[in-house]
């Protein structure tokens, strides 16, 4: 490897920066604009080449969904969602554990994990209360399926985000190649959810009949916002679903539905903007801007060219390579900078090993590793994160290793089917 | 007019009776907010119908994480976490956070106190930190009534 100052520099930064990240003693955006800002400082990379490196097609689309979400939930649409669906399941707790998991799964797999198990994990605890039972098994596996529905569309999950605006791929690329794995892996890791939390998930009718008394729809407050919003919502859907055709990149069909929603709901602007979570903004900004540096000073080349003479450039193993390597990373720490570096660097390897056109099972892997790995720890992603504090302020803490024990395991059982899929879909 | 122009000097304490004890004396005693001081004498908390509501209410929703239970079927499990509280000692109970003015206080300040937050009483304690005396918003009113048809 060709060592200079402007790699050194480049790479101390970068790893600096993750440390520091890691550490969570300062505000994740900070963090990152110091970096990127002190490369500028050091001359590794200007401004102009800081902001090209800064992909503002992901940060359209997160800012545009963020506000959409942000509009709708006022409606109370998702308590209600997760009210109906443990009626649905006539409080019997195993099926709500199923019903309450496969929305959060499906809301996962169009809106922003976060906010998703933001709004419904409350609203499971106090299905559990009334249930009378710990509400651990329901909540881990909530945390599970945030996760793997959002690696199924390329709008469910930031690496997905990522990936798909570097490479140029379109929603429907993302459920046809992703998707389509997503549901065998969630049916998968209810099986031994079953085993592990069967016997206690067992009530008297009496709680169940509790469950039934639920009004979910007073939970709706504002029917002619829900129905703008749900308007919205399936124009944006639509949108995302077609947006290959119409030529569109899927920041521009988030912004669009943003801003026509705070338009037809004429709600205040700067409240809406308030909301919107900036620190994920500027963390993006950040980091970008430091893999540019990355970037500029053949960091990335170099790395990529490790890789190829590690793998012998062959498609099966660098593929699986990519795939458990980022199924791990992404358990271990925080995915995002871990997939910013790895785009750069999966493109520069597309030369040695046949071309763009090529390479795109490298990609799935790479989807699929850094989207599932977030299951392996109570770190793994940031949902988790969120629904560990919940449950703590709820007098139910979460523990490291006891999530862990189970969830690793679990995590590499969708690592496995995955590697199945992957082999007998592209590698054969 | 000063806050020791106001306030009630005779009140009634908790030092470590349970909740159950203090409710009862609230029955008795025909009284509302309870201050709740240490060996010393010192003030540490007030314990109020409102704060005890909440104590028995789950965290998440007290925390605000769950804003809206308007669905949610008359929850037994608060019926439960109610009666689990009333064994519980006062000291665990209280708010610890609470206001607190000087006998000189001027009326005003105290009765913008309670117009800018939802609280039920002033505690009125000396340099010491010990308890001069209590002010509620009807306190306030009253007086400043008597104060108005006087002048």
């Amino acid at each position: 490897m060709h060592l200079e100052t402007g790699m050194l520099t480049a790479s101390s930064i970068f790893i600096i920066t993750y440390a520091v990240l890691m550490a969570e003693k300062f505000n994740r955006a900070v963090v990152t604009m110091l970096g990127a800002t002190l490369l500028v400082f050091l001359g590794i990379v200007n401004q102009e080449e800081l902001i090209e490196g800064v992909d503002f097609n992901t940060i359209g689309l997160l800012v545009g969904m963020m506000t959409i979400v942000l509009i709708s939930q006022k409606t109370g649409m998702f308590q209600y969602l997760a009210i109906k669906s443990a009626k649905i399941a006539k409080g019997e707790p195993w099926w709500v554990l199923v019903s309450l998991g496969t929305v959060t799964a499906v809301l996962s797999a169009l809106l922003d994990n976060v906010t998703t198990v933001l709004l419904t994990v409350p609203v499971t605890i106090l299905i559990a209360d009334e249930l009378k039972l710990d509400p651990y098994p329901f909540l881990v596996f909530q945390i599970f399926a945030s996760n793997i529905g959002g690696t199924a569309t390329l709008i469910g999950d930031p690496p997905n985000i990522m990936i798909g605006s570097a490479v140029g791929l379109t929603f429907l690329d993302f459920v046809l190649n992703v998707g389509v794995i997503v549901p065998l892996i969630f049916i998968a890791t209810l099986i031994p959810f079953r085993l592990i939390y069967g016997k206690r998930l067992k009530v008297a009718a009496e709680q169940k009949a509790r469950i039934m008394e639920f009004r979910e729809d007073e939970a709706i407050k504002d029917v002619p916002l829900l129905k703008k919003s749900l308007f919205v919502l399936g124009l944006v859907t639509l949108g995302f679903i077609f947006h290959g055709q119409l030529h569109l990149e899927a920041a521009t069909i988030a912004l669009f539905g943003a801003a026509l929603l705070v338009l037809i709901t004429n709600e205040d602007f700067h409240g809406t903007m308030e909301g919107i979570e900036w620190t994920t903004v500027f963390f993006f900004v950040g980091l970008f801007g430091i893999v540019a540096g990355l970037e500029k000073t053949g960091v990335i080349e170099s790395l990529a060219d490790w890789m190829i003479a590690a793998t012998g450039g062959d498609m099966v193993t660098t593929s699986l390579a990519i795939l458990w390597l980022s199924a791990v990373a992404s358990a271990i720490v925080d995915n995002i900078p871990f997939v910013a570096t790895m785009i750069p660097m999966i493109k520069d390897m597309a030369p040695a090993m046949g071309g763009e056109g090529a390479i795109m099972p490298l990609w799935w892997a790479l989807s699929l590793g850094a989207c599932l790995g977030g299951n392996g720890s109570i770190i793994g992603a940031s949902a988790n994160v969120i629904v560990a504090g919940i449950s703590e302020r709820s007098g139910h803490p979460i523990r490291f290793f006891k999530f862990f024990v189970i969830a690793f395991p679990m995590m590499l059982l969708s690592i496995v089917i995955s590697t199945v899929y992957l082999y007998l879909r592209y590698l054969i | 007019m000063k806050a020791s122009d106001i306030m009630k000097r005779e009140i009634v304490t908790v030092s470590n009776e349970t909740v159950g004890e203090a409710l009862d004396l609230m029955e008795e005693m025909k009284i509302r907010q309870l201050p709740v001081v240490n060996e010393q004498g010192e003030v540490i908390g007030v314990l109020s119908p409102r704060k005890i509501l909440s104590a028995a209410l789950p965290r998440y929703i007290t925390e605000g994480l769950l804003e809206d239970v308007s669905y949610a079927p008359d929850i037994s499990g608060y019926l439960e976490s109610f009666k689990g509280l009333t064994s519980r000692n006062v000291r665990e109970v209280m708010d610890t956070e609470f206001v607190k003015v000087s006998p000189d206080t001027p009326t005003m300040e105290i009765a913008t106190i309670f117009t800018r937050l939802s609280i039920d009483s002033v505690v009125v304690a000396d340099d010491d930190n010990r308890l001069a005396g209590l002010i509620t918003p009807v306190d306030v009113v009253f007086r400043l009534c008597e104060y108005a048809k006087a002048g």
